[in-house]
C-alpha cells in the first residue's frame, strides 16, 4: 500500500473509531482500582504493625492483593543485620528453594547487589545464565522477572524485598514509585516491629520482676480500685476473677475514712502505716504516682509482712535481756559460790561433830540443805542464762518444767498461788533445746502468775500438766499451763501472740513473751494454743512433736 | 479500495427541529452546557431559541460567542477557560462552520487538555470528548456532521485541520428555518461551498458508493434550488432543499474527504479574511478543469446530476459542460469570479501554493498535483 493510500485510510478513518467513554471509564476504573489496591496495601502494612501481625501473615496479605494488580508469583524478604543477609520470609511457602534462615553469600548475589547499591533493580532471568546465585533459584521456580526493592529505614538499609513473576512484567514509573513506597513502608514496619519487640521484652522483664518481688505490690486508682498487683499480693489477698471490682479498703479490712490513699491525695506525699491484716503484721507504704502535669493519678502500694521479722526481733530482745540477766547471775553465782562452798563444807563438818538426834543437828542439816538448794538455784540460773548454746538434744519436757520451777516456784507461792504439778513421768522425749523450752515454760508461768495477781478473792491455782497424746497418727508431747486468773478478752485472743502486744502497764509487760514462745515452739515443729474466757481463766498448751 | 467506512452523527432534520436541542443534550446526560455561537447567530436570534430550549429542559448553561469568521486558536482557548470555569459537562455549537468548529475544538481541550496545536493532523485525540450537539444555521460548512475542525494558528498564520472520529458530533440538528435569516450574498457563498463539497467528494480518491449517493443528491439539489434560495428569503421550499443539500454534501465529504479546491481555499483563508464559499466558487471551475483528466466518467456524471442532457457526448465533453455549468451558476447568483476581485495578491501565490500542497485535503485529490500546478491554477483564477 503506498503512502498516499495510507494517508487516505487515515483520513477516512478505516482503522480508527470514535473514542468511547465506556472504554475510557473502564480504563479509569481499572487504574483507580489499581491505585486503591496499592493504597490498601500500604494501609495494611501501616496498620499491621499496630495489630502486631506476623511478617508471614503480612506478606501473605500483601501478596494476595498485589496479585490482583500485578502478575506476581512469589515474594520474599531478606533482612540485613550485622553485615549478614538472611532470607527470613517467603510467600507462597512452597516456592521455597533456600531454607528460611539461609545466609546469602556476598559473592555473585543479586540481593547483595541491591543492598550495596541501595537501588531498585529489575532483573530478567536469562536462560542458562549463572551470573547470580539466585538465577538458578528463579529458573527452578519458573520465575522470569524479578523486581528487587531495597528496604531503607532511617537512612539505613535493613533488607531487600524480591517480587518475582513468571512473566516479564513491564513496570511503569507509577508502579515503580508504588513499590518504592511499599518498600519504605515495609521497612518502617519491620523496624517498628523490631523496636516494639525490644520494648516488649524489657517491659516483660520489668513485669516479671514486679511479679516476682516477694513483697506485695499493688497499683490502685484514686478511689482505691485495684489496677495491678503482683503475685505476692495475689496470694496474700487471694485476688482473682475481676480484681477491678475490689477495693484496697476491703483488702485491708478498714473503713473508707481510714483509707490511706486519701492521705496520699491530700498531701501528695508517701504514707506509712502499720496494719494488722489477717492476723499478720504488715508495714504499709503508699506512694503517689504523678502524670506529666504533676497531678496524682494512681498510688503504688507496697506491703511488707513483718510478722516473722518482728518475732525474730522480739526473740533477740528477750534473749538480750536474758543474756544480761545471765551475765549478772553468772557474776553473782560466782561470788556466792565460794561463801556457799564454805558454808556447806563447814556445816558438813559441824554435822559430823554433833549427835544425830539433837536440836543442833537438825538446825545444821537445815543450813546444809538450804545451802544445797542455793547452790542448785545458782546452778540453774547459770545453765538457763547460757542462751547462746542453742544445741538440740534429746530432752524431757519434765526437766524443763523442773528447772524453771526451781527458779520461780518460791516467788509464785509467795503470792498465795497454789502450784499443782502433774507430770507424766513416762512422757516421751522431744528433740530440742532444753533452755529454749524452759524459756517457754517460764513465759507461760509468769503470764499465769500475772493473770492471777490481777484477781481478788478465791483460791489462786496454776495447774501444770505434761503428757503424751496422739493426733493425726503421730505422737505429741504437751505441756498445759492452766490458771484461774482474769482471762483474755475474745477480741484480744487473736493478737496475744503478736510481738509487742501487751495489756500490761509499761515497764511491766513488753508484749514479747508469747511471741517469742511461739517462735521457739514453731522452731521445734510445734505450736502453742490458747484457750481462755474472760473472768474465768486461761489455758496455754504447748505441743511439741515426740521424738521418734 | 474494498474496505470502506461511513460515519455520521444522529441527525435531526426539519423545520423547527432547533427546538429539540435542549432535550437532545439532556438525553446525552448533560446537566451544564456551554453554548458556542457567534455575533451573527445572536443577531439572528437563534441563540435565544437555543437558550430557551435548554431552560425548558432544565439545563444549566453558559454562553460563549467571542469568535470570528475564521476561528482562531486564542478564541478556542478562551472558550475552554469559560467551559472549565463554569464546570460545564457538554457543548452545543450553534451557527455556521466557525461556531461548530470552535465548539469541537473546545470539546477537545476540555477532556484532552494542552494546546489545540498539538491535535493538528489525523487521530491525535486520545480521550473521548464531552457530549456535543451541533445546530447548523448556515447551510454549507458540513461541520455539524463531519470529523473535521479547522482552526487558525495565529502564530503561523495558517489553518490547522484537525481530523478525528471523535470530532463527529453526537447529534446534528439541521433546521431549514434558520436559513431564512441569511443574506443573499451569504446564501450564495454557502451554496457554492455545498456544491464544492458535493463535487470534490464525488471525484475524491476516497469516494465510496455510500458517499457517492450523498454527493449526487447534494449536487442535484444545489442545481435546482440555489438560485431560488438566493433570490428570496421567503422561499421555504428552496431553503429546506438547500439545507438538505448541505447536509448530504457534508456527509459525503466528511467520509470521502475533499480535494484541491479546499486545499487551496484553506491556504487563501489562512491569509485573507474572506468568505470560504466565495473563494471556493472562484477556484472550483479551475480545479475541475485540472482534475477532469483524472476521472472523465465521474465529471460526466456530475453534468448529469446538474440536470444536463449529455446524451451522445463523450465523458470529457460532458465534463467540460459541467464546468461551464458551474461558471454560469456562479455568475447567475452574483458570486465573485476572480481572486483579484476579492483582494488576493499575486505575490502571495507561491506561498499559498506550497501551503495548499501540504493541506490534508490535497491527499484525496483525483489528479496528482505539484506546487507549480497549484500556482498555475491560482493564476488562472486570479
Ligand atoms: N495466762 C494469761 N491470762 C490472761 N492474759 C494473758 C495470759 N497470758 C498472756 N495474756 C495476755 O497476753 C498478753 C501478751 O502476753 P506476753 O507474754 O506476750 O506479753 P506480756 O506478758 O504482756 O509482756 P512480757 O514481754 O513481759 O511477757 C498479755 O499482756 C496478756 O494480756
Ligand atoms: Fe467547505
Ligand atoms: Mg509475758
Amino acid at each position: 500500500m503506498n503512502e498516499r493510500q495510507q494517508m487516505i485510510n487515515l483520513l477516512t478513518g478505516v482503522q480508527s473509531s470514535k473514542k468511547s467513554y465506556y472504554t475510557e471509564l473502564k480504563k479509569m476504573v481499572a487504574e483507580l482500582k489499581k491505585k486503591n489496591m496499592q493504597l490498601e496495601i500500604i494501609n495494611d502494612i501501616t496498620k499491621s504493625f499496630n495489630i502486631d501481625m506476623s511478617m508471614d501473615d503480612m506478606l501473605k496479605n500483601t501478596f494476595d492483593k498485589l496479585r490482583e494488580i500485578f502478575p506476581i508469583k512469589r515474594i520474599s524478604l531478606s533482612l540485613y543485620e550485622n553485615d549478614k543477609l538472611t532470607l527470613t520470609n517467603v510467600y507462597p511457602f512452597h516456592s521455597l528453594y533456600f531454607p528460611i534462615g539461609f545466609t546469602l553469600p556476598k559473592e555473585r548475589s543479586i540481593y547483595w547487589k541491591v543492598i550495596q547499591s541501595l537501588q531498585k533493580l529489575f532483573y530478567q532471568v536469562q536462560e542458562k545464565e549463572e551470573s547470580y546465585v539466585e538465577s538458578a533459584v528463579y529458573r527452578e521456580l519458573g520465575i522470569n522477572s524479578v523486581l528487587l526493592v531495597p528496604l531503607i529505614s532511617k537512612g539505613q538499609v535493613i533488607g531487600v524485598l524480591s517480587i518475582g513473576s513468571s512473566e516479564i512484567v513491564r513496570y511503569d514509573e507509577a508502579d515503580l514509585s508504588f513499590f518504592q513506597q511499599f518498600g519504605d513502608q515495609l521497612a518502617v514496619c519491620i523496624e517498628n516491629a523490631r523496636l516494639y519487640r525490644e520494648v516488649l521484652v524489657s517491659k516483660k522483664e520489668w513485669e516479671e520482676t514486679f511479679r516476682a518481688v516477694s513483697e506485695m505490690i499493688l497499683v490502685v486508682d484514686l478511689e482505691g480500685r485495684i489496677l495491678r498487683y503482683n503475685d505476692a499480693a495475689k496470694e496474700f489477698f487471694q485476688i482473682g476473677g475481676s480484681p477491678h471490682t475490689r477495693n484496697i479498703c476491703e483488702l485491708l479490712a478498714i473503713e473508707q475514712n481510714e483509707n490511706p490513699i486519701m492521705e496520699n491525695v491530700a498531701t501528695q506525699k508517701p504514707v506509712y502505716r502499720r496494719f494488722h491484716i489477717q492476723q499478720r503484721i504488715c508495714d504499709f507504704h503508699s506512694y503517689p504516682v504523678f502524670n506529666e502535669n504533676q497531678s496524682i493519678y494512681a498510688v503504688i502500694i507496697y506491703i511488707n509482712d513483718i510478722t516473722e521479722k518482728l518475732q525474730i526481733e522480739a526473740q533477740l530482745v528477750q534473749s538480750g535481756k536474758l543474756a544480761a540477766i545471765g551475765e549478772m547471775a553468772a557474776g553473782i553465782a560466782h561470788e556466792l559460790n565460794n561463801p556457799l562452798t564454805a558454808i556447806l563444807g563447814n556445816a558438813q563438818l559441824l554435822l559430823r561433830s554433833f549427835p544425830k538426834e539433837g536440836r543442833s543437828s537438825t538446825l545444821l542439816s537445815d543450813i546444809y540443805s538450804c545451802g544445797k538448794r542455793c547452790k542448785a538455784i545458782i546452778q540453774n540460773l547459770l545453765t538457763f542464762a547460757r542462751q547462746d548454746e542453742y544445741r538440740f538434744a534429746d530432752c524431757s519436757i519434765n526437766d524443763a518444767v523442773e528447772q524453771v520451777l526451781g527458779l520461780i516456784r518460791d516467788q509464785i507461792q509467795k503470792q498465795n498461788i497454789v502450784i499443782q504439778v502433774n507430770l507424766d513421768h513416762s512422757v516421751e522425749w522431744v528433740e530440742g533445746n532444753l533452755q529454749q523450752i524452759g524459756q517457754i515454760v517460764l513465759n507461760l508461768l509468769i503470764n499465769a502468775k500475772d493473770a492471777l495477781e490481777e484477781r481478788e478473792g478465791a483460791e489462786k491455782v496454776i495447774a501444770i500438766e505434761t503428757k503424751t497424746i496422739v493426733e493425726h497418727g503421730s505422737k505429741w508431747v504437751t505441756l498445759s499451763v492452766k490458771d484461774n486468773g482474769i482471762g483474755i478478752d475474745k477480741q484480744h485472743l487473736q493478737e496475744i501472740f503478736n510481738p509487742f502486744f501487751t495489756t500490761k502497764r509499761p515497764g511491766k509487760g513488753t508484749g514479747l513473751g508469747l511471741s517469742v514462745s511461739l517462735g521457739i515452739a514453731q522452731a521445734h515443729g510445734g505450736t502453742i494454743e490458747a484457750i481462755s474466757e474472760r473472768g474465768k481463766g486461761s489455758e496455754f498448751i504447748l505441743k511439741l512433736p515426740a521424738k521418734r | 479500495m474494498n474496505i470502506h467506512k461511513f460515519m455520521m452523527p444522529e441527525i435531526i432534520f426539519g423545520n423547527g427541529s432547533i427546538q429539540q436541542v435542549g432535550e437532545s443534550c439532556l438525553r446525552l446526560g448533560a446537566t451544564n452546557v456551554l453554548i458556542v455561537s457567534d455575533p451573527g447567530v445572536i443577531a439572528a436570534g437563534w441563540l435565544d431559541v437555543v437558550i430557551q430550549s435548554c431552560k425548558q429542559a432544565g439545563l444549566k448553561y453558559t454562553t460563549f460567542s467571542d469568535i470570528t469568521i475564521n476561528p482562531k486558536d486564542e478564541e478556542v482557548e478562551k472558550g475552554c477557560r469559560v467551559y472549565m470555569e463554569h464546570e460545564c459537562d457538554s457543548i452545543i455549537g450553534v451557527g455556521g462552520g466557525s461556531s461548530i468548529d470552535v465548539a469541537k475544538a473546545i470539546a477537545i481541550l476540555a477532556t484532552n487538555g494542552g494546546q489545540i496545536q498539538s491535535y493538528e493532523g489525523v487521530d491525535k485525540i486520545h480521550h473521548p470528548l464531552p457530549p456535543q450537539v451541533m445546530v447548523a444555521t448556515t447551510a454549507g460548512s458540513g461541520s455539524e456532521v463531519s470529523q473535521f475542525s479547522v482552526i487558525v494558528d495565529t502564530k503561523k498564520q495558517k489553518k490547522m485541520t484537525i481530523i478525528s472520529r471523535s470530532l463527529i458530533p453526537d447529534i446534528a440538528i439541521i433546521d431549514p428555518e434558520t436559513l431564512v435569516t441569511k443574506s443573499a450574498e451569504l446564501t450564495g457563498a454557502t451554496g457554492m461551498d455545498v456544491l464544492t463539497h458535493g463535487i470534490e467528494a464525488y471525484v475524491s480518491l476516497a469516494a465510496t458508493p455510500l458517499t457517492d449517493v450523498q454527493a449526487k443528491n447534494a449536487i442535484s439539489l444545489v442545481a435546482e434550488y440555489l438560485r431560488p434560495s438566493v433570490a428570496s428569503k421567503m422561499n421555504r421550499e428552496a431553503k429546506t432543499n438547500m439545507a438538505m443539500a448541505s447536509l448530504q454534501s457534508g456527509l459525503a465529504f466528511s467520509n470521502a474527504i475533499l480535494g484541491a479546491v479546499h486545499a487551496m481555499s484553506h491556504a487563501v483563508g489562512g491569509k485573507y479574511n474572506l468568505l470560504h464559499g466565495d473563494v471556493n466558487s472562484i477556484l472550483l471551475p479551475h480545479v475541475m478543469e485540472y482534475n477532469l483528466l483524472a476521472n472523465p466518467k465521474k465529471f460526466a456524471d456530475i453534468a448529469l446530476f446538474l440536470g444536463m442532457d449529455i446524451r451522445g457526448m463523450s465523458h470529457m465533453e460532458a465534463g467540460r459542460r459541467a464546468i461551464e455549468y458551474v461558471k454560469q451558476l456562479t455568475a447567475d447568483i452574483g458570486a465573485p469570479q476572480r481572486l483579484s476581485s476579492i483582494g488576493v495578491e499575486e505575490e502571495e501565490m507561491k506561498k499559498m501554493s506550497l501551503m495548499a500542497l501540504h493541506d490534508a485535503c490535497m491527499i484525496t485529490n483525483p489528479r496528482d498535483v505539484t506546487a507549480e500546478d497549484i500556482e498555475e491554477i491560482f493564476r488562472r483564477a486570479w
